[in-house]
């Protein structure tokens, strides 16, 4: 990275790099520490002759400790620089090992000095005086053995050979590395261009390092640990006997027990790549157990690579393939889940959908999903103390867990019979409280397996329940299926099995697969799905508004009331002219994405006419760097949305108009002259800045007539006043103060004696808004130095990659910054406990942002959103609660609701 | 120069134990300290400060896990004030002046190690400029040679936020050595 500003580039790294090296030597650092001392010991009134002369830097150092380690005798902060300065230092380890062992005539380390006569610090520590001997001998017993007692074999890794050139990094500079030669624990080992090596671990594992990597090894009581600086490696792991075997990079930790997999980790993130048994991965706050075959990149820009190119670079890249190829054979299944999530291009069961079903949901069959998920849940209990603990004795004690498997197995089973989709289509209901007709389809891969499944497990039931009835029945014949009967049917013909609760839905099918009858839905709702699958189609929801909101008009018209007010109303909410409402999910090479689009069949009209095309929303560059929240828009001409709505509201309650008039001539104001004519065509609103003690809001909206707005202000303010005036009895007054703030022309709301409520000015065309005098003088900062959130990496980050140029409206967040910034904000006065600071590290890396973005056509409107595949972000089809369940009867709650008592109230 | 206040006023930390972590941690403060600002006067000043701090301090400070790394810390955010704090072009030479006075004097010196240390005061001049906690970050990894894991241990913060802060501390760098973008690396 280089950068240039007045002279030569700058290459960031190299220049840091430098500095990181720089050490004062031993003299100066003494001299400079004898100084400080001096001046503190002076204003501390102590004695500056004993301390800051006995620095710890050297092996000498350290040596003439031992004794008084090994005898307890050194203050705590003391002994704790030993022990750090042992675990780092394994020869050292040893040294106080045998002195432990009262090994006395065991030879010093070459250098070592005799130990100095006890200058004792002039307070000895406490707990030392107050304990015998054999307390302290027990302590410092303890205290090795926890550190050092299961600590590796004490054997060292060694460097087995090399392509290239290899060498090993110590405190006493590089030197090339030799086949056999030790690497010790300080050491790091790095790999030349071009070139590759191999390291064999005390337990018999082996690392392969490909060209330009960096690595050490670190021996600990849990299990060794690979530290992998950059670079690629291989690593055969041999079973461990105890403890486990660690890669770590910089962002990830893979653990495992016996395997062999690759690790590439670059500043990017890592890629993991599993060739053979098991590995879990630790990244990010979460964990991820990965089998033969899968890949796990910590990053969603690292795509996926190829396992063969992965490991290509190995000399044993052949063996590898080999051994690879293999479990490629043993893995068909892990395949075989992999292509049933892919995207389907077509549906053979479209054809057989019901002519006038306004609902049709397409799922992708995760039987096999749901037994993966399973095992995945086991392998975390099993690897959680905490969570096997629960498992045992609330779980598996009353023996759930065996009838959770069943049910496990039993949906699995019933997967491998289907095909890759399952259908669900609601028919709107044909009159009165009759229910909508529900219909779940699938291809039968295995007609006569499945017929026998079935069969099986319904005498089992029926012995079980005592020959009673069984709420589901396996038919053969729908045409002879007799209405009346509540239990679901499940006609499983050669290569379709279908369900319903309606006996005439499956004669129908049967009649449509027959050939008579038409081939399912027609017209724009028909056009729209089969454009979806075009697309390719993973999850997909199609609702038919078109014909709902005709069966609205219909049960208006049938209760006895206008349908011409039934149309007001869908006027005003912008549904009259609306055909279908898509909502899908997909999965994308960085996340999942989530998109839902209306479509109309004419101009949009009410609330749904709102939005403009899309277009530079200028509000958003009054946003600063801060922003946490916004959400901005761009807005149709806002006299013509005012009229608009005016007429609407008039249409639905006759004599709104005149009411209106009345209440504008009293009050001063005219909703379209004053209010609406002033404004322009876009605003934002966002919280962007701190949220104590107030929140900082700010409100951008586009002005064309500021003079004019200021005077609609003033007068609203004015009523207000008044209106308190009269009622409080003079108690508080509210007014408009001019004020001036960074040399502009300012105005401030609120109470007369009090904090102002709200601080504007107007702008670049633009009436800025916020909560105070300090905000807007901050908002205005932000805004001369031209420090803009339109321009922050994280807002351009998630815009979407297609190919428009310009939004409708968006929706942001940033909860997780959001939430970093209140416990920064709470501070040092808020103890969080370990644990719970690690939950809030989690939330935040979790809960990341997100965007939403609508654009808005003539006659469409397209919501989008895309969320990192490890983030929890926007769902727009959960937001518009168009997946939830299907049930049987939930279309007819809705239409009921909406027609008697919901939002959709028609008369 | 900060001077030292009697520490019989606070509450937190008595001089024995200040004592006690200034002869086991000056070193490694001090050379943390001399990285960041560049400056023996400038890093002699923070190791004091520090340790007035701490002696001033109305609680007790928990160095019960790693005194060490708390106070590495502490030195590391109090250099990085004063490099903050330096403003003045007077100031600024003051400071280049005594990194070649530990250096071995700007007559010795050949033309490429004037360079190099005037590329430094650059880099350091600009890491005042980041907002403190990327420039905690980016001192912690780039000078100290903390990995990421470490410093988000240290900090409390997730792995991916030191990742994503460290990313925007060098590319907010880049932009503050490099406004132009002239000289960018392909």
């Amino acid at each position: 990275m280089n950068a240039r500003r007045d002279g030569e580039p700058l290459d960031i790294d190299r220049v840091a790099e430098e500095i990181r090296q720089d050490q004062l030597d031993d003299a100066t650092v003494t001299a400079s520490a004898d100084r400080v001392w001096r001046r503190l010991a002076e204003g501390w009134d102590v004695d500056p002759g004993e301390a800051g002369h006995r620095p710890l830097r050297t092996r000498q150092d350290y040596e003439a400790l031992v004794d008084e380690y090994v005898q307890g005798r050194l203050s705590p902060g003391r002994r704790a620089l030993v022990e750090e300065y042992a675990r780092e230092n394994p020869d050292f380890r040893k040294r106080l090992e045998r002195a432990r062992r009262g090994d006395v005539a065991a030879p010093a380390a070459p250098g070592a000095r005799p130990t100095p006569t006890a200058p004792r610090s002039r307070r000895a520590p406490r707990w030392w005086l107050a304990g015998s001997a054999v307390a302290a001998a027990v302590l410092v017993a303890v205290a090795l053995v926890a550190f050092y007692g299961g600590a590796g074999s004490g054997e060292l890794p060694r460097f087995v050979g090399a392509d290239g050139p290899a060498y090993l990094l110590t405190d006493g500079g590089p030197r090339l590395l030799d086949a056999g030669d030790a690497i010790p624990e300080d050491g790091v080992v790095r790999t030349s261009r071009n070139g590759g090596a191999f390291v064999e671990l005390p337990d018999g594992s082996v690392v392969e390092l490909g060209e330009r990597t960096e690595l050490g090894v670190d021996e600990a009581r849990r299990g060794t640990t690979v530290d992998l600086d950059r670079g690629r490696v291989i690593v055969e792991a041999a079973e461990q006997r105890t403890g486990r075997l660690f890669v770590a990079t910089d962002d990830s930790v893979v653990s495992v027990t016996g395997t062999v997999f690759s690790v590439n980790s670059g500043r990017k993130g890592s890629r993991v790549s599993v060739l053979e048994g098991e590995v879990r991965v630790d990244h990010g706050g979460r964990t991820d157990i990965l089998r033969p075959g899968q890949q796990l990149a910590t990053d969603p820009r690292l795509q996926p690579v190829a396992l063969e190119e992965e490991v290509a670079w190995s000399r044993n890249a052949e063996r590898h393939l080999a051994m690879l190829s293999e479990l490629i054979d043993v893995g068909r299944e892990v395949q075989d889940e992999l292509e049933r999530t892919r995207p389907r291009h077509a549906s053979p069961l479209l054809e057989l959908v019901p002519e006038d079903a306004v609902v049709y949901a397409a799922v992708p069959n995760l039987s096999g999903n749901v037994e993966r998920a399973y095992t995945t849940f086991l392998d975390g209990v099993s690897s959680s103390p905490v969570l096997s603990e629960w498992w045992h004795d609330s779980v598996a004690s009353e023996g759930t867990d065996a009838r959770i498997e069943e049910v496990v197995d039993e949906v699995a089973r019933l997967g491998s019979y289907l095909g890759e989709e399952l259908v669900v289509t609601l028919s709107a209901p044909t009159g009165g409280d009759e229910p909508p007709s529900g219909l779940v389809m699938a291809r039968a891969t295995d007609a006569a397996g499945l017929r026998r499944h079935v069969g099986e497990r319904l005498a089992t039931l029926r012995e079980e329940s005592g020959g009673g009835e069984l709420p589901l029945r396996l038919i053969d014949d729908p045409t002879a299926l007799s209405d009346g009967s509540d239990a679901l049917a499940v006609w499983v013909a050669d290569d379709l099995v279908a369900a319903s609760w309606e006996p005439g839905a499956l004669r129908d099918l049967a009649r449509r697969r027959a050939g008579g009858g038409a081939a399912g839905p027609g017209g724009a709702f028909r056009e729209r799905i089969e454009h979806a699958y075009e697309e390719g189609v993973e999850w997909l929801m199609a609702l038919d508004v078109a014909t709902l909101t005709e069966e609205i008009r219909n049960a208006a018209a049938e209760q006895g009331r206008d349908p011409a007010r039934a149309s007001a109303t869908l006027r005003l909410l912008g549904l009259e002219t609306a055909e279908t409402v898509i909502t899908e999910r997909k999965s994308t090479a960085v996340g999942t994405s989530h998109r839902a689009s209306i479509d109309f069949s004419g101009r949009r009209t009410g609330l749904a006419s709102l939005l403009a095309a899309p277009a530079p929303i200028g509000a958003m560059e009054m946003l600063s760097p801060e922003t946490s929240t916004a959400v901005a828009a761009a807005l149709r001409e806002p006299t013509d949305v005012a009229r608009e709505m005016i007429a609407l509201l008039d249409e639905l309650f006759p004599g709104f108009s005149e009411e209106l008039d009345r209440l504008e001539r009293e009050q001063g104001v005219r909703i379209v002259e004053d209010l609406a004519r002033p404004l322009g065509g876009d605003m934002a609103f966002a919280l962007d800045g701190p949220m104590l003690p107030v929140p900082a809001w700010k409100l951008a909206i586009e002005v064309y007539d500021p003079e004019r707005l200021q005077r609609t202000i003033e007068t609203i303010v004015g009523r207000i006043d008044a209106a308190l005036a009269a009622r409080l009895d003079g108690g508080i007054r509210v007014t408009v103060q001019p004020t001036t703030v960074r040399s502009r022309p300012a105005w401030t709301i609120g109470p007369e004696a009090g904090s102002p409520v709200v601080a504007y000015t107007f702008i670049d065309g633009y009436l800025l808004a916020v909560p105070g005098r300090g905000h807007l003088e901050r908002a205005l900062r932000y805004h001369d130095a031209g420090a803009r959130f339109v321009d922050t990496e994280r807002f351009d980050e998630l815009l979407p990659e297609d190919g428009h140029v310009h939004v409708s409206a968006l929706v942001f967040q940033d909860l997780g910054e959001r939430l970093g910034g209140l416990i920064q904000a709470a501070g040092s006065s808020v103890d969080l406990s370990e644990r719970e600071q690690h939950l809030i590290g989690l939330l935040e890396d979790k809960l990341s942002a997100s965007l939403l973005v609508a654009y808005a056509k003539e006659d469409r409107i397209t919501l989008s959103t895309t969320t990192p595949s490890d983030k929890v972000g926007m769902d727009v089809a959960g937001t518009l609660g168009l997946l939830g369940n299907v049930r049987r009867g939930g279309l007819a709650d809705l239409l009921r609701g909406s027609a008697g008592r919901g939002s959709l109230e028609v008369r | 120069m900060p001077q030292a206040h009697a520490a019989d006023s606070a509450t937190g930390l008595d001089p024995q134990e200040l004592e006690g972590l200034f002869r086991d941690h000056h070193a490694r403060m001090l050379q943390a300290a001399w990285r960041v600002t560049g400056s023996l006067e400038d890093a002699e000043d923070v190791l004091q400060t520090v340790f007035v701090r701490l002696s001033t301090r109305s609680d007790r400070p928990d160095l019960s896990r790693s005194p060490g790394a708390y106070l590495h810390r502490a030195a590391v955010n109090a250099a990085l004030d004063v490099v903050r704090a330096r403003s003045s072009a007077a100031n600024e030479h003051a400071v280049e002046g005594m990194e070649e006075r530990i250096a071995g004097g700007p007559r010795d010196a050949p033309d490429r190690t004037v360079r190099q240390r005037e590329l430094r005061q650059r880099l350091r001049r600009a890491i005042g400029e980041l907002s403190p906690k990327a420039a905690e970050v980016f001192v912690l990894k780039h000078f100290e040679g903390y990995s990421n894991r470490d410093i988000a241990r240290m900090l409390a913060m997730s792995n991916t936020s030191v990742g994503v802060t460290l990313h925007r501390a060098r590319q907010r760098l880049q932009e503050l050595l490099d406004p132009t973008g002239e000289g960018s690396a392909p």
